[in-house]
């Protein structure tokens, strides 16, 4: 199967990563949907096909991008970009079709209360629909035999539920042992293990307990045989000030004695803060690479923006690729020679800024 | 409306976080991960123990986040004594408790099953051991099962739980309802009959208008699956009174004038726009919400920015650190700006509920003395 994909630019390629399908996940606030995002921006840049997936009841990745409804069916958002979202009853309606062919009885026994609640009740049910969905995206193909879709990006669950989603097919396939819902279950674990076609992107804040929650969940998808495929390391405060000049800025507030005007102070207050702010961050961006051990976390700088627009994905995903690592790498080692490098970055996040 | 209306009545409700506590003895914390709710959760929790409330804190996320915070380095799923700072008044206690679903399940299992045969067939059963700890769902029902628990002990005062993110919010509020709609629903009470060997004798001897539509469950299920759910959903049969009239007192518990919900977001717009959903669903229901928590806000700016000549002219500052300065202030100023409009919308949306702004700290909160800084921005 792998040979029939076409080869891509291995230097546009986001995070190194060929086009393949990913889990994005990470404690709850870190930015998964804008890394997805930002990751599909990417991929698609890189020329491959690409498909956002939503899942019901959580983030929209696709709505920083576009401003389009989204639905099960997937939506164009631009050339080779497509969004969707998977829905509980649409998703069962599909399984209930393939497995019963008459389309009439299949929908009726989807409607159907007592069918409902089962599916409600049924343990994992709803996590082993949505990730058998996920494997016939994955292997669909169009009228030529060529897969529909490169890359396939999924906008996932938190942390405790991400994980839960990933594990529930192998959770399912040891309930059952036998019958069609097992043979699905298997077929499905089977597909979530493969690091050829299914990996799990990481996304961290450089703060202490989302460095921690990441770290544990490394481990564990890995003690489940799930592949990490990259880690990202969101919200990067890059330090305009060396220490040095920090103490400055301490010595000039303590001289003023509450001699300076409001603005002056909120200015050099200002500086403290975001020093502060980003020598923590920087401790805990060892914390997380240390524990990466080989596989260094890839980075993202935090954007000063009102909102968060297209435009600011787009350069996100321009951060992504190989080349803009290197740049915001080399910048981040001159903030610490020289910080004037580091306002280069702040300006660049901030160029585009509508406001 | 002007900016000023909402910001001075936002002003002038703020110090009622303290009065409208007083009368709460459950609060459920609510809103969506990655917030600091854990943070909040527990720093209300303390204060209100300091003034001398036994309080009891307990967290359903699995992240040992609260443990982190309350300087514990392991929480169970029994409540452990947290000791309080110098400075209590007289009285005041807290505990914390970290919700281990599994667990509380085997214990509710335990407790409930009248003979050691029942027991055993439960927490033997195959499907009872995966979901047991794996199904995210069960997450919801174990708290609320432990809330009961703790609120039928009478030991406490106040009760605060830190809940599930807020896309669960909604599901843990009908937590109840769904959970007994599917005791006390048919599609249990099929499963349940003698005559639902699934596999055994055929489903299409089974009677009644729901036999064709098990006929075509069972085609894409399996007779197997079926089989298994039904004598799973059989063994448990023995506890459903038990939970079914836990449940109801739950949910008559939900709606008292004693249970208060708080909501916590960031200024961040899909935050925000959650709470003020999670408001309408409370007022829909009349439960009762106490406010808002907005957390983690760029300090207001001054109107008036500095110009360069000023940061210049200060003793050790040269023109590129100034350039600097300045720019960094610029970045800030808009954050605080944005955020400001985030609370005056936010004010505006809910009504008459409280909203409380705390602002972004340099440092994380991870122990008691970084809760108590919590404290005067949220009861100031």
């Amino acid at each position: 199967m792998a040979s029939r994909r076409p080869t891509f630019d291995a230097d546009a390629l986001p995070l190194g990563l060929t086009p393949r399908t990913v889990f994005v996940t990470g404690k709850g606030g870190v930015g998964k949907s804008t890394v997805t995002a930002a990751l599909a921006l990417a991929w698609r840049d890189a020329g491959a096909r690409t498909l956002i997936v939503e899942i019901e009841g959580h983030a929209s990745a696709a709505a920083t991008i576009s401003g389009k409804r989204i639905g099960y069916e997937p939506v164009p958002l631009g050339e080779h970009l497509a969004a969707m979202r998977i829905t509980l009853l649409d998703a069962l309606k599909e399984y209930a079709r393939m497995r019963i062919k008459v389309k009439l009885v299949a929908d009726r026994l989807v409607s159907n209360p007592i069918i409902d609640q089962f599916a409600q009740a049924a343990p994992g049910f709803r996590d082993l629909l949505i990730l058998g969905k996920l494997w016939s995206l994955a292997t669909e193909v169009d009228e030529r035999g060529q897969p529909r879709w490169d890359a396939i990006i999924v906008d996932s669950p938190a942390t405790g539920h991400g994980l839960g989603l990933l594990n529930m097919a192998g959770v399912i396939a040891r309930m059952f042992p036998v019958g069609p819902i097992s043979a699905e279950a298997k077929r499905v674990d089977a597909f979530t293990r493969d690091p050829e076609r299914v990996g799990v992107v990481l996304v961290a804040l450089p703060e202490e307990l989302p460095v921690t929650e990441t770290l544990e969940l490394r481990e564990q998808l890995e003690e489940q045989g799930i592949d990490v495929a990259a880690t990202v390391l969101n919200g990067l405060l890059i330090d305009r000030f060396a220490p040095e000049e920090i103490d400055r800025v301490r010595t000039a507030l303590e001289a003023a004695d509450g001699s300076l005007d409001e603005a002056a102070t909120h200015a050099l207050e200002t500086a403290v803060w975001e020093h502060t702010r980003s020598t923590d961050q920087a401790e805990e961006r060892e914390r997380l690479d240390a524990g990466l051990g080989a596989d260094e976390a890839a980075l993202l700088p935090w954007m000063f923006s009102a909102q968060l627009e297209r435009e600011h994905v787009a350069s996100l995903a321009r951060w992504l690729t190989s080349a803009g690592q290197e740049v915001l790498l080399e910048q981040l080692a001159g903030a610490t020679d020289g910080p004037a490098a580091a306002a280069a970055v702040h300006a660049a996040s901030f160029e585009e800024d509508p406001t | 409306m002007s900016r000023s209306s909402p910001k001075a009545r936002r002003n002038d409700v703020q110090h009622r976080l303290g009065d409208r506590l007083a009368s709460v003895r459950v609060l459920l914390v609510c809103g969506s991960g990655g917030v600091g709710k854990t943070s909040i959760a527990a720093a209300i929790a303390l204060d209100e123990a300091m003034r001398g409330r036994r309080v009891c804190v307990l967290t359903i996320d699995p992240a040992r986040r609260l443990a982190q915070a309350m300087g514990l380095d392991k929480l169970e799923d029994r409540e452990r004594p947290v000791t309080l700072p110098d400075g209590a008044e007289a009285g005041g206690s807290l505990h914390a408790l970290m919700l281990d679903p599994k667990t509380a399940f085997d214990r509710l299992v335990t407790e409930t099953s009248t003979t050691d045969a029942e027991r055993e067939r439960i927490l033997g059963n195959r499907i009872y051991q995966q979901i047991s700890g794996a199904s995210t769902g069960i997450q919801e029902y174990m708290a609320l099962e432990r809330l009961y628990e703790l609120d039928r002990g009478g030991k406490y005062d106040l009760i605060v739980v830190d809940t599930p993110p807020a896309s669960h919010a909604r599901e843990l509020l009908e937590s109840p309802k769904r959970m007994l709609r599917f005791l006390e629903g048919r599609s249990l009470r099929w499963f349940l009959r003698p005559s639902a060997k699934v596999g055994r004798i055929g489903l299409k001897a089974l009677g009644g208008s729901n036999g064709p539509i098990m006929n075509v469950l069972q085609r894409i299920t399996g007779a197997e699956m079926l089989r298994d759910t039904s004598e799973f959903l059989e063994s448990l049969q023995g506890i459903y009174g038990v939970v079914s009239d836990r449940f109801k007192v739950v949910e008559r518990m939900f709606a008292d004038e004693a249970t208060g919900f708080l909501a916590v977001t960031s200024p961040e717009r899909e935050s925000v726009n959650e709470a003020v959903n999670f408001w309408e669903l409370l007022e829909a229901r009349r439960f009762r919400f106490v406010g808002t928590i907005v957390n983690r806000v760029e300090p207001d700016a001054p109107d008036t920015l500095s110009s360069l000549e000023a940061l210049e002219a200060i003793e050790g500052i040269d023109e590129s650190l100034a350039a600097r300065l300045g720019a960094a202030q610029v970045d800030h100023a808009a954050l605080a700006g944005r955020d400001q409009v985030r609370l005056d919308e936010l004010a505006d949306a809910t009504g008459d509920a409280l909203t409380v702004s705390v602002p972004r700290l340099a440092r994380m909160v991870n122990d008691l003395d970084g809760l108590r800084t919590l404290a005067p921005p949220l009861y100031s």
